[in-house]
């Protein structure tokens, strides 16, 4: 609610802010080793993809699978740019995510005069060109072999060759990720994407101009893809085209459907938890993808729109899938039992809300 | 005055003919009634007004300005505004949400004012709050505000599209059967606030089946058959227009 919030709520939030920043400014503190603290860095990079596709997805309802291309166009950019054009990091950073933007754009105006399911076959074809291209343009992206000795970030004398100086970098940029989606979901340009997502014809007679908006989602998605490939290419100091593949656009939309679509703390959870379980769970490393398939199923049997998520994105993207939670506890889908024509529960008095 | 001016609309989809050649004048502060046996190209006719479909002939006036195959957005900013017969809300959102995506087009925030949370993009989303509680109370739903669209009973929801569609503060309101499927005292509701809604110096077109609201509430009455018009005149002249009862109740015999 805006308007007035009283002392307590003010300084209970307010608290929650500082113990919040007291948290991510120590966690570096915290790590017992290198390897931890890498995690840790992996997933700040992701929580911009999750959130990114929630944007799209959740948000404005278009159920897109190639954001691993911009992803991998970010990256690629960023490496290039400093690599090859020898441009200080800052800039090719930014032309990451700009170029990705571009891209985004581009491929979003045919999306626009296709149906949803038809929009989310091309963003799957678009992702398998960008692979396919990356693979095979020797002279530009090396194909297979790749790009190594990618340099680290570098914002005039300051090098950020180590895990400690990366994770305030990357933090701070994620951040103001999340701080940008946040008030874009919050103000009436959230509320346009909202309403094409619940009835686009409804949205458009409001005076919502739903390609522009649907544009709008597209570009903001595919910004923050690409800021976070330059932040994985100068991460990992390599950019190899296995990286961006269908694989990874399901990866993004896993991590936007586990913490929940529409709710942006959701995917920060759905990223955290996604990349990092795989590094908790090594040993088991030949059964991930059998870990991964249980763990989604789980998640649909009883929470099916998502840890933190309602259920509403969910319904809307048509990406609810009860019927898998009905499977499992052996209910009969809807409408299978045709005898029975009507039934009542509890008719006197209506639920306590 | 002259608000809008429909000339010789016309639309077929492949070859049934929806509407044929329909001519339509409606004068502004007027409140003016459009009926028809179903099927008859009530709400075909609204549809290629808001740019929903573009028309296969003809031509839309909006204060002087051709309209004819704008996009409904553009219709919508022109001052353009409906209500659905098919009730369609945006159900995941709440009551005031609702009313305030109708303020679509009043807002003056833009992307980087959003993003960057400008005083003048705070005070103006706090105007628009006040306006939609001002609207929900208009249509008597100020204590649901925070419901789910999806979860209003039926009546509620009709009541809460007009609030939604008057948020745009529309010149003119377009209404697709506003009373279908109300009980009288319900009906009775609703055409109230139609007269309150005009009395804001709104126009408003309205598509209704029961002939009895309509006679009482309409001042000028538009009958189409199968797509074509086939009278026009004061709710007096068209219930005893023999076309009319014709295609209502059939030949006579």
């Amino acid at each position: 609610m805006m308007g007035r919030t009283t002392l307590w709520q003010f300084s209970r939030r307010f608290g929650l802010y500082v113990l919040g920043a007291a948290l991510l400014l120590a966690l570096p503190k915290m790590m017992p080793n290198e390897y931890v603290f890498r995690v840790v860095i992996a997933v700040i990079i992701d929580i911009p993809l999750a959130l990114a596709q929630n944007l799209i997805t959740g948000f404005t309802g278009m159920l897109t699978l190639g954001q691993a291309a911009f992803y991998g166009i970010g990256a690629y950019t960023s490496a290039l740019l400093v690599l090859r054009a020898g441009l200080p990091w800052p800039v090719a950073f930014l032309a990451a995510g700009l170029v990705a933007c571009l891209f985004g754009i581009l491929l979003g105006f045919p999306c626009l005069r296709v149906g949803s399911d038809y929009l989310t076959l091309m963003t799957i074809g678009f992702g398998e060109i960008f692979h396919i291209v990356a693979l095979n343009w020797m002279d530009l992206t090396r194909g297979p072999m790749g790009i190594p000795g990618v340099p680290p970030p570098q914002i005039g004398p300051i090098v950020f060759d180590t895990s400690f100086r990366m994770y305030y970098l990357y933090l701070a940029i994620t951040l103001v990720c999340y701080l940008s989606m946040h008030r874009l979901t919050k103000s009436h340009v959230g509320r346009a994407l909202i309403a094409i997502r619940e009835d686009e014809t409804a949205a458009a007679t409001m005076g919502i101009n739903v390609a522009y908006y649907k544009v709008l989602a597209f570009a903001f998605g595919t910004l923050w893809a690409g800021f976070s490939g330059s932040m994985l290419a100068h991460f990992l100091a390599f950019v190899g085209p296995m990286t961006f593949t269908l694989n990874e656009s399901l990866f993004h939309m896993q991590m936007a459907i586990l913490g929940g679509l529409g709710s942006l703390p959701g995917s920060v959870l759905g990223a955290a938890i996604l990349v990092s379980l795989p590094q908790v769970f090594q040993p088991l490393y030949r059964y991930r993808m059998l870990l991964n398939g249980a763990l989604m199923v789980m998640l649909m049997a009883w929470r099916p729109q998502g840890i933190m998520g309602t259920s509403a994105a969910a319904r809307a993207t048509r990406l609810d899938l009860r019927w898998v939670r009905d499977l499992v506890r052996g209910k009969k889908a809807k409408g299978a039992e045709a005898p029975q024509c009507l039934e009542a529960e509890g008719l006197p008095g209506r639920e306590s809300e | 005055m002259e608000l809008l001016r429909a000339e010789g609309i016309s639309k077929d989809f492949g070859g049934v003919r929806a509407l044929h050649r329909v001519d339509v004048t409606v004068q502004e502060g007027q409140i003016l009634g459009s009926i028809g046996p179903n099927g008859s190209g009530n709400t075909t006719f609204f549809n290629v007004l808001t740019g929903i479909y573009r028309p296969t002939a003809g031509k839309f006036y909006f204060r002087g300005t051709d309209i004819t195959g704008w996009p409904p957005h553009k219709v919508a900013q022109a001052g353009v505004a409906r209500t659905f017969q098919n009730i369609r809300l945006f159900g995941n959102m709440s009551a005031l949400e609702n009313v305030l995506v109708g303020q679509h087009t009043k807002l003056k925030a833009t992307l980087v004012g959003a993003l960057a949370r400008t005083r003048g993009q705070r005070e103006d989303e706090r105007r628009a709050r006040e306006r939609a509680e001002e609207l929900l109370a208009f249509v008597g739903l100020l204590d649901k505000k925070d419901e789910f669209a999806a979860n209003l009973a039926y009546g509620e929801q009709r009541r809460l599209e007009l609030a939604r569609a008057l948020a745009a503060s529309p010149v003119l309101l377009l209404l697709d059967e506003p009373t279908a499927g109300m009980n009288p005292g319900e009906a009775a509701q609703v055409m109230d606030l139609i007269y309150k809604i005009r009395g804001l110096g709104v126009t408003v077109v309205l598509i209704e089946h029961n002939m009895q609201v309509m006679m009482g509430t309409a001042e000028w009455i538009v009958a189409l058959d199968a797509g074509t018009k086939i009278a026009e005149g004061t709710p007096k002249e068209i219930q005893y227009n023999p076309k009319v009862i014709q295609a209502y109740l059939g030949e006579e015999g």
